[in-house]
C-alpha cells in the first residue's frame, strides 16, 4: 500500500513536470511544424482468442496558428456492437502550465458521420474537442478501447506508421500476448528498439521509436505508408492462412438461388463464349449493383460480406458484397472465381501477413494456374482491373491458400487516348478543327465517370470550357458522346471547335500554331503528370497509371500559300518515357504526329529527372511554329 | 380470443394489398413520364409535400411526402440514398413509408439496415454540429423506371426542452431543384 502511494507520488511529480512544455524551444527545433506530437504509446493486451484491450496515450503541443486546428479534436471509432471506448483523461495544458481537464460536453460519442456512400449506422464515434488552444497549448488524451469482434479469430496483426504530418519526439507500441501466440515483426524503412520480457506466462513486446522527423508532402508522391517507417507485426503464420481464413467468411453466401439463376440466363442470353459471359456478367454487376454500405453486419464487420441472395434483393452493396456477388455468378457458369483482399491505392509491405486491406476484389483462376482479377466496384471501367488496383498486392482467398502476389500493371498502350484532329486554316488565321477523342483504360474510365456525373448540357459546357481555355475566344458545336452506360463500347467523343485569329499575317506571312501540339486537349495527362514540377523531391513521383498519348493531326492549309518553315522533329526517349513529334508536308496540306508515353509508375533520381525534362519539353512543343508564305509574296 | 386473433391477419392483409393506398400516390405513380420530354433530367419529383404543424415554443412537426421517378442511371447513383437532416437532441425523425415501386408494379421496403440514422458529416467538424444527424434511407431494387416514395415525420422529443425565447418561425422551401418537379407543395 505504501509502495503504491510512493508510485503515485512519482507518477504524480512526473505529470507536472511534464505538464511544463517549452514549447518555444520545440518552435526553434522544428520550424516547419505547425504541432510537435511529445508523446505517442499504444499498449495492446491480447488474449488467445484476438480480442483485446488497448489504451491510448497522446500529448502534442501547438507550435504555430495552423496547429490549433489540427490539435482541435481527437478521435476514434468503435464497433457499437461489440467494441467499447472510453476516454479516462482528456486536458488542455496552457502555455504557463496550468492544466484544465476537457468537460464532459467536450467528449462527445455520436453515431459515425455519414462518408460519401457510408452509412455505418452501428459504428460510433468518441470525438474530444479542445477548446481555447493558444500557440503553445499541449494537449493530452488517454483512452481505453476494448476490441471484441476480432475479425481473425485467434490471431492479432498491426500495421502502424510511424511518422505523420508533424514530428514525434517519442513513440511506444507494446503488445502482451499468450506465449501461445508466436508473434513476428518488422520495421520497415526504419528502426525501433525493441525488448521482450515474459511475465506470467505471456510475452511483452515493446519497440520505441525516437525523435520522428515530419512527413512533409511533395506532389503526387506515394501515400505515407509506402514511404515511412512502418511497423508490421501478426501472429498469423502465413499469407495461406488468411487466404483460407477469408474464403471461408465468404463461402457462405455463394449459394445458387432460382432468382440467381434467373438472372444468369438474362445476363448471359446469346453469349456463347465463356469470355463473353464473364464480361457480360462483371459490367453487369458493376453498373447494376450501386455501392454503398449501410452497416457493419455481423461479428466479423467490414470483412464478412452479404449473401448473393441478398445483395440482388438490395441491388446495392459495398465492395466485398459486389465481389462475393460476381464470384457467385461465375462460378455458376462454371468458372474458377475466388474472392480477392487487395489494398487499393497502396503497395503495401508484405513480409509480414496480416489482415489490413482496405478493398475486395474477384479473381478468376485460368487454364495455366495464373489469376485474371476484376473489380466490380469499378461502375464504369472496361477494364476489369481499374488502375487503382494494379500493380498492388492481392490475396486470392481459397480453400488451399494462396501467398500474396502483385496485381499486373497495364501497359501504356492499354491506357490511350489516340485524338486525331482534322483542321482547316482560314487564309483570315481562323481555325476550324474536327477532334475525335479515342479514349482507353484510364482515359476512357475516368471520362466516363466524370461527364456521367452531369446532365447533358453541363458535358457541352465542359467541352466548350475547355476550348475556350486552349484557344482563346474558340467555340465548340456537334458535340458527339457516346451511351455513357454502355460499358461495351469505347467512349469515343468528337466535337468541332472553331477558333477565330489563331494565325497572325505578317506581310505575306501567315503564321500559326496547329491545335494538336504539345498535346493541349489531353487534360487528363496534364493532371497526371502535374507534380513533376519540383527541381527536386525526396519521395518518388507517382504516376496513378502508365499512360500514352497519341496525336494525330491534318492540317489543310488556305490556298495560294506554301510552307516556309515547320516545328522542328522530336524524339526522345528517357528512363520510362519517350517523346516524338512529326510536323511533314502533305498532299492536302499539312500532316502532325506526336505522342508521349510513361511505362512506370514511380519516377525518382535520374528517371524523375528525365520526366522532367520530357514533360517540359512536351510542353513547349505548344510554342511550335508553321510560317506559311502567300504564293507570289516576298521570299 | 377469436377477433383479436382475427385483426392482426385482416390488418395484415389489407397491408399487402394495398400498398399505395393514398389517392395522390396513386395519381402520382400512374402519372405518365415521357423521359424525352426530359432530355436533361436523370430524375423526376412527381410529387413533393411538405406540411410544418408550428407548435408552441418552437416545437414543430414536419411531414414531407415524395414520389421521385428514376430515368438514368445518374440520378439512380445520386439518390437512391434519401438522406433527412434532423436536430438529434431534439427532434426524432420517423420514416412513416419508404418503398421502391418497380416498372414492373411490384414494391420493395427496405430491410432494417437499409434505413439508418448517422451523424451529418459536418458533426465531426465542429462540436457546435455535433448533434446534427441524418435519416438514411437506400432503397431497395432501384432500377431505371423505378419510383421511390418517401414518407417521414420530424417531430420534437418529448423530453426536449421548450425553447426558452423561440425564434419566430423561419423557414426557406426551394419549389424547384436539380431535377424537375411535377407537383409541389407546402402547408403550414
Amino acid at each position: 500500500m505504501r509502495l503504491r502511494s510512493a508510485w503515485l507520488m512519482l507518477g504524480l511529480a512526473a505529470a507536472v513536470l511534464r505538464a511544463d512544455t517549452d514549447w518555444k524551444a520545440l518552435a526553434a527545433r522544428f520550424p516547419q511544424a505547425m504541432a510537435v506530437v511529445e508523446d505517442s504509446r499504444e499498449t495492446f493486451d491480447v488474449t488467445a482468442d484476438g480480442k483485446y484491450l488497448s489504451t491510448t496515450h497522446y500529448r502534442a503541443t501547438i507550435l504555430q496558428e495552423a496547429g490549433i486546428e489540427q490539435l482541435a479534436k481527437y478521435g476514434d471509432s468503435y464497433y457499437e456492437k461489440y467494441d467499447q471506448m472510453k476516454v479516462k483523461r482528456a486536458v488542455i495544458i496552457s502555455p504557463d502550465g496550468k492544466v484544465t481537464p476537457v468537460g464532459p460536453d467536450g467528449i462527445k460519442d455520436l453515431p459515425m458521420p455519414a462518408e460519401g456512400p457510408f452509412y455505418l449506422q452501428n459504428v460510433r464515434l468518441v470525438l474530444v474537442s479542445f477548446p481555447q488552444l493558444q500557440v503553445g497549448s499541449t494537449v493530452e488524451v488517454d483512452m481505453d478501447i476494448r476490441r471484441s469482434a476480432p475479425p481473425m479469430d485467434n490471431t492479432f496483426s498491426l500495421l502502424e506508421t510511424l511518422q505523420g504530418g508533424n514530428p514525434v519526439l517519442r513513440q511506444e507500441i507494446q503488445v502482451t500476448l499468450p506465449a501461445s501466440m508466436p508473434l513476428a515483426w518488422k520495421v520497415y524503412r526504419g528502426s525501433a528498439r525493441f525488448d521482450r520480457q515474459e511475465r506470467d506466462g505471456r510475452f511483452i513486446y515493446r519497440w520505441e521509436v525516437g525523435e520522428q522527423p515530419q512527413l512533409v508532402p511533395e506532389p503526387s508522391m506515394p501515400p505515407p505508408q509506402e514511404v515511412c517507417p512502418v511497423l508490421a507485426l501478426s501472429t498469423i503464420s502465413s499469407w495461406k492462412e488468411v487466404s483460407r481464413w477469408y474464403a471461408g467468411l465468404s463461402r457462405e453466401g455463394q449459394k445458387m438461388t432460382p432468382a440467381l439463376t434467373r438472372l444468369v440466363a438474362e445476363i448471359t442470353a446469346g453469349k456463347t463464349s465463356q469470355e463473353d459471359q464473364i464480361q457480360a456478367l462483371y459490367f453487369w454487376v458493376s453498373r447494376n449493383i450501386r455501392y454503398v454500405e449501410t452497416a457493419f453486419t455481423g461479428e466479423k464487420a467490414g470483412f464478412k460480406p452479404a449473401p448473393a441472395e441478398q445483395t440482388l434483393e438490395r441491388k446495392y452493396g459495398v465492395c466485398r458484397d459486389k465481389a462475393e456477388f460476381l464470384v457467385t455468378l461465375l462460378r455458376s457458369i462454371g468458372v474458377d472465381a475466388c474472392n480477392v483482399l487487395i489494398t487499393a491505392g497502396v503497395r503495401r509491405d508484405v513480409d509480414i501477413p496480416g489482415i489490413q486491406f482496405n478493398h475486395a476484389i474477384v479473381a478468376i483462376r485460368r487454364a495455366d494456374g495464373r489469376f485474371t482479377f476484376l473489380d466490380p466496384t469499378a461502375e464504369d471501367s472496361r477494364q476489369y482491373l481499374p488502375y487503382s488496383d494494379q500493380d498492388k498486392y492481392a490475396l486470392v482467398c481459397t480453400d488451399r491458400g494462396e501467398t500474396i502476389q502483385a496485381t499486373p500493371l497495364t501497359p501504356p498502350a492499354e491506357n490511350r487516348m489516340d485524338i486525331a484532329l482534322d483542321t482547316v486554316l482560314g487564309a483570315d488565321g481562323a481555325l476550324g478543327t474536327k477532334v475525335v477523342m479515342e479514349p482507353t483504360g484510364i482515359y476512357d474510365l475516368v471520362f466516363r465517370q466524370y461527364l456521367n456525373s452531369m446532365p447533358p448540357a453541363r458535358r457541352e459546357q465542359f467541352f466548350t470550357t475547355v476550348a475556350g481555355r486552349m484557344f482563346p475566344g474558340a467555340t465548340v458545336k456537334d458535340l458527339v458522346l457516346p451511351d455513357l452506360d454502355d460499358l461495351n463500347a469505347p467512349a469515343r467523343m468528337s466535337f468541332t471547335l472553331s477558333a477565330p485569329d489563331q494565325g497572325i499575317r505578317a506581310g505575306d506571312y501567315l503564321i500559326f500554331t496547329t491545335p494538336g501540339q504539345g498535346g493541349r486537349l489531353d487534360l487528363l495527362l496534364a493532371s497526371l503528370v502535374s507534380g513533376a514540377t519540383a527541381p527536386r523531391r525526396k519521395y518518388p513521383l507517382e504516376l496513378s497509371a502508365t499512360v500514352e498519348s497519341r496525336i494525330r493531326e491534318t492540317v489543310r492549309l488556305p490556298k495560294g500559300y506554301t510552307v516556309r518553315s515547320l516545328p522542328v522533329p522530336v524524339d526522345l526517349k528517357e528512363p520510362g518515357t519517350a517523346l516524338s513529334r512529326e510536323c511533314r508536308p502533305v498532299p492536302e496540306g499539312l500532316a502532325y504526329t506526336e505522342s508521349f508515353s510513361a511505362s512506370e509508375l514511380y519516377f525518382s533520381g535520374d528517371a524523375y529527372q528525365g520526366l522532367r525534362r520530357l514533360l517540359e519539353k512536351r510542353s513547349r512543343l505548344r510554342d511550335g511554329k508553321v510560317i506559311l508564305l502567300r504564293q507570289g509574296g516576298a521570299q | 380470443m377469436k377477433s383479436t386473433r382475427l385483426f392482426p391477419a385482416l390488418a395484415l392483409l389489407v397491408g399487402l394489398a394495398l400498398p399505395a393506398a393514398d389517392p395522390a400516390v396513386e395519381a402520382a405513380l400512374r402519372r405518365p413520364v415521357d423521359a424525352a420530354r426530359y432530355p436533361q433530367a436523370g430524375a423526376v419529383v412527381l410529387l413533393d409535400e411538405t406540411v410544418v404543424t408550428l407548435g408552441p415554443q418552437g416545437r414543430s412537426t414536419i411531414e414531407g411526402h415524395q414520389l421521385i421517378r428514376i430515368l438514368q442511371d445518374r440520378a439512380l447513383r445520386q439518390i437512391s440514398d434519401q438522406k433527412i437532416p434532423f436536430r438529434g437532441d431534439s427532434q426524432a425523425c420517423d420514416v412513416l413509408v419508404a418503398r421502391t415501386h418497380l416498372p414492373s408494379g411490384e414494391t420493395r421496403e427496405p430491410e432494417a439496415s437499409g434505413i439508418m440514422e448517422v451523424s451529418d458529416p459536418e458533426a465531426a467538424a465542429a462540436p457546435f454540429y455535433s448533434t446534427a444527424r441524418l435519416k438514411v434511407v437506400s432503397f431497395p431494387g432501384v432500377q431505371i423506371g423505378a419510383v421511390l416514395e418517401l414518407k417521414y415525420r420530424i417531430h420534437p422529443l418529448p423530453e426536449a426542452k421548450d425553447q426558452e425565447a423561440p425564434d419566430p418561425f423561419m423557414g426557406e422551401l426551394s419549389f424547384g431543384g436539380p431535377e424537375p418537379v411535377l407537383a409541389t407543395s407546402l402547408t403550414l
